[in-house]
């Protein structure tokens, strides 16, 4: 019996062993209480409202804010006033806040522009210019190795559009289709949105699509910094001149701002650190343009429009 | 080195406590203290490995989950898809079970979603404050819900905000748990294991041990058979072999001792066979011829006395008859006293009344005898001895006890015979008599109680100073007379 | 002229038969007619010579001097016995008395008293040497009693426990162990004990038990 008992007792250190098991100590740097939770504070309206820019899905998010950032910084320090840069996923959805006022400026595609200026009156602001002209292309890309010459080639092939709403990524791959007497449903093998032209791009030239229509600024803008995309791209066929994308203002923005808005596009070119920027985003100038000048366009969308 | 002595004193104890218990006890304490010892240790060390370890691991997991979080949440930031930022937080959250929380800051450190929802809690956002410069920064907090590994990222250079990351401890601790567990587990199984070896092991040892010991008892007490079992070949073996050959040797020890102790008693008997037969003889001649010579020399005085006409003759006649009267007096004590013809004719109780009689006259102490045995005579050497016994020991009495009574009983008690020579004389201290006051009464003693256990009795004496002495004599009776057949037997006439 | 007394003697010493012839031939009215120096010649002479007296040693070898007083009564039975011994001791006194001797004299006292002896036997008395005559009377004189049997029953149980074992003669030690009582407890139980029966010792106290009944006679 006595042996019994003295068993247990050298035994008891084992029973305050597992409650240790538990025990950790770490070398903390502070103490959260997880479940005291407050509500989030709602984003409080700073006293200066900053401007936004709007830059439509041309390029990636992060292409765009790399390339736009110093000319938003360069408008922010002209006009002593915070600049905001935002972005969505779509160009309608620019245009839509544009539209709502949440925006005040904005870069946008030429289609997104016709469009906007139908439905709520979107006023142009400025153009830029790129190798002298205010016209860009629809460029239509093939791998390099491909056997493709032009679009008949790509029948039951795997293409790649950009923006719904994009002419050159979307609109005149598809009107150049619907001259061939069929859809993309039907024509291609697989169709896929990219949303950006730089994603379509290089889909093409990873072969993961075996065409795709861009815009010739952003491949012409691409190849000055990859020259390896020249080498796994080749274009078959390019579009008649469309008007450029233009910068835009919302129709409610104050006439004042309007017009220094107008100045610091026009004047940029006269600085160093505006033509860095104008560099930076594959810009020679902003000239003033007209709104007659997308007038190809708006007959070749109505005309895709009639088709449909 | 000193050891101061309060120290000494406890080391004594602890010795005495632990040396005191079992063999079992000792090989049992050391076994289950060596894998008690064993097992803790390895639990510690493993435990303190596998936090190390895991703990590791979860830094670099939340750095890698908080770094994959920025990246895939730099676009749908730009693009304020709140939805598909929710639908990645969630995903974050899911895909690794560590994830305690993670959210997106914007440039202005203001929640733009979280795991959390709608609330969220209060110290979190300062906890882990980082620069744009930086590539990402670990800290472990401390929360009410465990340890937390929180990583920051800066999104693209902290140009679109920051992620932040939360993996908690939670499989770190139930997984040490587990182990912890298990290692306990191992070692109780191990401990019952080696509780169960030495206890067999003890059962091995001890069995022969305990052989040695039970069989060494018993020649202590005298049994020289005890021979053990030789249980395995190894030291234990070795002492059971010396064991046995010392028994052996303590055994031809005793044989020798007990044939020595017999022939001692041979000789014994011997030595008092021949002095009695030596005495008898000088008695007898004593009485056969010195007496009867003298008897006719006082016979031939007389006739010469009657017939002597000379009265100086007459007169040297009478005297030399009396001194011839007087010598046959003394011849005739002295060969009573050497061996009483009155033992061998008419037996022991009148040779007794005899001795007591004149012991009385010679030393004026009231005696009184009383003899009461049913058996008309006994056999010679019985007689004989209790005769030579009572003789020595009246001698004692007078000698030394100054005693006033005497009682001297004869009786038979079933087949003994008991006699008892009681004196109320001044007694002795029966533990002082092995130191031996003169040789002279020890010597007595020791012949009364040799020839006691010649026949197979005892004497047994009993005294106190002051009170008197009693000495008790108990022989056993032989069955019949043919019994009595070897040297110790002086034949009757 | 008064016939002479024939005397056988019988003696293993022959030194002192010659004395014996000595002194007896003083006497003329005395004859030796014989001489045996052992008991069996003793027997045979006895009944070939038919003497008057025989003078006998008890001690002699062969057959005993005791024991052939009786055998000497029936091979010649006139003749009477005058044992002539060394033993002065009252058992051989005794013991010649009860197997047919007409008397008792020791040699030591033979000079003097033989020939009274002699004489009183041959008258018919039976002689006994006056040494010994206390003896004798001692042994036929009992002892007094000086107890009662109702005085034992005066005695506590534990009192007449004790001086039964006593009287058994059991050691202070064994009695206490068999009564569970301590020695000295048993010491002062006999001593009122023996004190109470007026008893001075071990002896008398058997001697007592058993003329009483008391322990039984084995």
């Amino acid at each position: 019996m006595n042996k019994w008992i003295r068993l247990m007792v050298i035994l008891m250190p084992f029973w305050f062993l597992p409650a240790c098991s538990s025990a950790l100590s770490l070398p903390a740097a502070a103490y959260v209480n997880l479940d005291q939770r407050v509500p989030l504070p709602t984003p409080v309206n700073s006293a200066v409202v900053p401007l936004r820019v709007a830059v439509a899905a041309v390029i990636s998010p992060q292409g765009t804010v790399e390339s736009y950032t110093q000319l938003l910084e360069t408008l922010q320090s002209r006009l002593n006033r915070p600049v905001e840069l935002v972005q969505r996923r779509t160009y309608l959805e620019i245009n839509d806040l544009l539209e709502q006022g949440q925006v005040d400026v904005a870069f946008v595609c030429t289609s997104a522009y016709i469009a906007g200026h139908e439905k709520f009156g979107m006023e142009l602001l400025v153009a830029p210019q790129v190798n002298g002209e205010t016209v860009y292309y629809s460029l239509l890309l093939v791998p390099n190795d491909s056997v493709a010459n032009d679009l008949a080639d790509l029948r039951g092939k795997v293409f790649a559009f950009t923006d719904p709403i994009s002419l050159s990524g979307r609109m005149y791959p598809t009107y150049l289709v619907r001259q061939q007497g069929s859809t993309p449903e039907e024509f291609f093998g697989r169709i896929f949105f990219t949303y950006s032209h730089d994603q379509a791009i290089l889909a093409v030239a990873n072969k993961v699509a075996d065409g795709a229509a861009v815009d010739s600024l952003v491949y012409e803008f691409f190849l000055a910094r990859e020259a390896t995309i020249g080498q796994k791209t080749r274009v078959i066929h390019r579009s008649p001149p469309f008007g450029i994308p233009p910068v835009v203002v919302n129709p409610a923005l104050r006439p004042q701002m309007k017009l220094e808005l107008q100045n610091f596009f026009l004047s940029l070119h006269q600085d160093l650190q505006g033509q860095a920027a104008l560099r930076a985003i594959g810009v020679d100038r902003f000239v003033p343009i007209e709104d007659s000048a997308y007038q190809s366009v708006r007959e070749l969308l109505s005309d895709l429009n009639a088709t449909r | 080195m000193k050891i101061p002595p309060s120290l000494q004193a406890i080391f004594r104890r602890f010795w005495d406590i632990a040396g005191g218990v079992s063999v079992r006890s000792k090989i049992l304490g050391i076994v289950l203290g060596l894998v008690l010892l064993l097992g803790l240790g390895i639990t510690v060390q493993v435990r303190q490995a596998l936090t190390r370890t895991m703990a590791a691991q979860l830094a670099e997991q939340s750095v890698s989950v908080a770094r994959d979080l920025a990246a895939r949440s730099t676009d749908l930031i730009l693009l304020n898809d709140l939805f598909a930022l929710h639908r990645l937080l969630q995903e974050t959250k899911a895909n690794n079970q560590n994830v305690a929380y993670a959210f997106l800051l914007d440039t202005q450190g203001q929640v733009l979603a979280s795991t959390y929802g709608e609330s969220f809690p209060k110290d979190l956002l300062a906890a882990n404050p980082i620069e744009p410069t930086e590539h990402h920064r670990t800290l472990i907090l401390a929360t009410n819900q465990g340890y937390v590994w929180d990583t920051a990222v800066p999104i693209l250079q902290g140009q679109v905000g920051v992620a932040r990351v939360g993996l908690s401890d939670a499989t770190l601790r139930t997984t040490l748990a587990t182990i912890t567990n298990q290692l306990l587990l191992t070692t109780a199984l191990v401990s019952l294991i080696g509780i169960t070896a030495a206890t067999f092991l003890t059962w091995i040892l001890t069995r022969p041990i305990l052989d040695l010991a039970q069989a060494a008892q018993a020649v202590a007490k005298g049994d020289f058979t005890q021979r053990v079992k030789r249980w395995a070949n190894d030291e234990i073996g070795l002492l059971a072999t010396a064991f046995n050959q010392m028994v052996s040797e303590l055994e031809k020890a005793d044989e020798i001792r007990r044939e020595r102790e017999i022939l001692r008693r041979q000789l014994l008997e011997k030595v008092i066979v021949t002095q009695e037969d030596e005495r008898k003889r000088i008695a007898r001649e004593l009485h056969d011829s010195t007496s009867q010579t003298l008897t006719s020399l006082i016979m031939g005085l007389k006739v010469m006395e009657g017939s002597c006409a000379d009265l100086q003759t007459q007169l040297q006649a009478r005297e030399l008859r009396q001194i011839a009267i007087q010598t046959l007096e003394e011849v005739h004590d002295l060969a009573m006293q050497l061996r009483p013809r009155l033992l061998d004719d008419l037996g022991l109780q009148a040779a007794l009344e005899r001795l007591v009689k004149e012991w009385q006259v010679r030393h004026r102490i009231a005696i009184d005898l009383m003899y009461h045995v049913t058996q008309e005579r006994l056999p010679d050497v019985v007689e004989t001895a209790l005769y030579r016994i009572i003789q020595e020991a009246l001698t004692n009495v007078a000698r030394h006890a100054q005693a006033r009574n005497v009682s001297v009983l004869i009786e038979q008690r079933g087949d003994e015979l008991v006699a008892v020579v009681e004196d109320d004389g001044i007694g002795f201290d029966i533990s002082k008599i092995t130191i031996g006051d003169g040789a002279q009464a020890h010597l007595g003693l020791a012949g009364m109680q040799e020839r006691a256990a010649l026949l197979g009795g005892t004497i047994t004496i009993e005294s106190e100073v002051g009170r008197g002495t009693s000495i008790y004599i108990q022989l056993p009776i032989p069955k019949a007379v043919e019994d009595e057949t070897e040297n110790y037997d002086f034949a009757r006439r | 002229m008064k016939p002479k007394t024939t005397i056988l003697l019988a003696d293993d010493h022959a030194v002192l038969r010659a004395g014996l012839r000595l002194l007896l031939s003083q006497e003329p009215h005395l004859q030796v007619v014989g001489e045996a120096e052992s008991g069996i010649e003793t027997l045979r002479l006895a009944e070939e010579l038919q003497p008057d007296l025989v003078l006998l040693d008890i001690s002699m070898p062969g057959l005993n001097g005791l024991e052939a007083i009786g055998m000497l009564r029936k091979r010649a039975p006139k003749a009477r016995i005058l044992i002539l011994t060394m033993h002065d001791d009252v058992h051989y006194l005794r013991q010649a008395l009860q197997n047919g001797a007409s008397g008792y004299v020791l040699k030591k006292a033979a000079d003097v008293e033989l020939l009274s002896a002699i004489q009183a036997v041959m008258q018919g008395e039976i002689y006994v040497h006056s040494s010994m005559t206390r003896n004798l009377l001692e042994d036929i004189l009992p002892p007094s009693q000086s107890t009662d049997l109702e005085q034992w029953d005066l005695l506590s149980e534990r009192e007449k426990e004790v001086l039964r074992l006593v009287a058994y003669g059991y050691t202070a030690q064994e009695i206490a162990d068999q009564l569970g009582l301590s020695v000295k407890t048993i010491e002062t139980y006999r001593a009122r004990g023996m004190e109470k029966l007026g008893l001075s010792s071990r002896a008398a106290l058997v001697r007592f038990a058993l003329s009483k009944g008391i322990i039984s006679a084995e």
